[in-house]
């Protein structure tokens, strides 16, 4: 588990104070993986934008909270991705029935090679967040967090209050249903893909 | 369960994580059975596609939107405990005017019984345990309030406001008035 930074530490202690200046160096430092996360979540920036606000304010308000032994940033992080999957579940009904379409330029074979290094375009970071978007909002969480943020299992079991196996669970589910989406890449609709995979 | 152990073969391979014994027995698995050979070709397809990690940036105005946000809420919240501050010293001042002729008639009734040794005796005690009760009590409802107050301050301004009716009613109680009155 990642430990706490004193900096930070003392960050929190004042803004806990309601020191503004303390916790406007709080958000500048974590904004962009807070928003990252909201994005990649809610695979929309206007929503991202408001759900890293809230996300914030959140914290903010309940910074007494916050155990000083562990990471801050995993703290803040399990704040925003809770508020993303409520979001997402309020949105549910809305979200099966997406419109987005998948892009059918997307396809995976075993000869194409996606080396690691390769800075990726952001013509393909937007397809690969089209797929994304079709998964629940739990299996959602769990790729960004293990493959995105470099989270371990037991980090992210703990963030989402479940267990390891679980989590593994969650993680081969999604890759399943991220195959099977690939597979139907071609086909012009999709509206059955997101409910097909329980 | 095989399943599930199948499921932990893959998962350690995509982390490289597989022993020697467990990679021959994925293996194994893989070369018998052409289903979960499929997924798990599948599955790595995945898994190398998401090792490319897409970062987004937060917008430039992120940051100021937030700290403005926080600001107007932290300014609600110091003129709500403004107004929540006014309350409570009103109420105090209000419960030290109503308990005010309670003592002041407990000291009348003493002072008038002193002319009259029989019956300053026979008042005395009651009065002066009258006065020692309602002193207690209203240190204890008080000391409760500011308890209460900490964690809501309405409600500790409305328990303010029952006090002088709650020792109004105990000295009653305590003094037999309205069994007096019934009777």
């Amino acid at each position: 588990m990642s430990e706490a930074d004193p900096i930070i530490s003392q960050w929190v202690y004042a803004a806990m104070q309601n020191n503004q200046d303390a916790f406007a160096e709080i958000v500048y430092t974590f904004q962009d993986a807070v928003y990252n996360l909201c994005y990649r979540m809610l695979g929309n920036h206007v929503e991202a934008e408001d759900a890293s606000q809230e996300a914030f304010l959140k914290a903010f308000g309940n910074l007494s909270r916050y155990d000083h032994g562990r990471s801050f940033k995993t703290w803040l992080l399990t704040i925003a991705s809770n508020h993303c999957i409520d979001r997402l579940r309020k949105r549910r009904m809305q979200y099966i029935s997406i419109d987005e379409p998948i892009p059918a330029t997307l396809a995976l074979s075993s000869e194409e090679a996606l080396p690691e290094e390769v800075v990726v375009s952001d013509e393909r970071s937007e397809q690969i967040q089209a797929l994304l978007n079709q998964l629940k909002p739990d299996d959602r969480a769990v790729v960004v967090f293990r493959y995105w943020y470099d989270y371990s299992y037991a980090e992210i079991a703990d963030m989402m209050e479940t267990t390891e196996s679980a989590v593994k669970s969650r993680l081969f589910r999604a890759r399943k249903a991220l195959a099977t989406l690939f597979e139907q890449t071609g086909d012009t609709y999709h509206n059955s893909l997101s409910e097909g995979y329980d | 369960m095989a399943d599930q152990r199948v499921l932990e073969l893959m998962q350690s391979a995509l982390d490289n994580n597989l022993t020697p014994e467990a990679e021959q027995e994925l293996l194994s698995i893989l070369q018998t059975d052409q289903e979960q050979a499929a997924e798990f070709d599948a599955q790595r397809q995945v898994d190398a596609m998401l090792q490319t990690p897409p970062h987004v940036r937060a917008p430039r105005r992120l940051a100021l939107t937030i700290m403005a946000r926080l600001a107007q809420t932290l300014q609600a919240e110091d003129k709500q405990s403004a107004i929540t501050q006014a309350q409570m010293q009103v109420a105090v001042q209000l419960v030290t005017v109503a308990t005010m002729p309670l003592l002041v008639g407990a000291g009348y009734l003493l002072l008038n019984a002193k002319s009259d040794p029989e019956a300053f005796e026979t008042m005395l005690e009651p009065v002066a345990a009258m006065l020692m009760m309602v002193v207690d009590v209203m240190t204890v409802m008080l000391d409760e309030v500011q308890a209460v107050y900490e964690q809501d301050p309405e409600l500790a301004v409305a328990m303010l406001a029952l006090m002088p009716t709650a020792l109004l009613l105990l000295v009653k109680r305590v003094l037999g008035i309205d069994d007096e009155l019934q009777d």
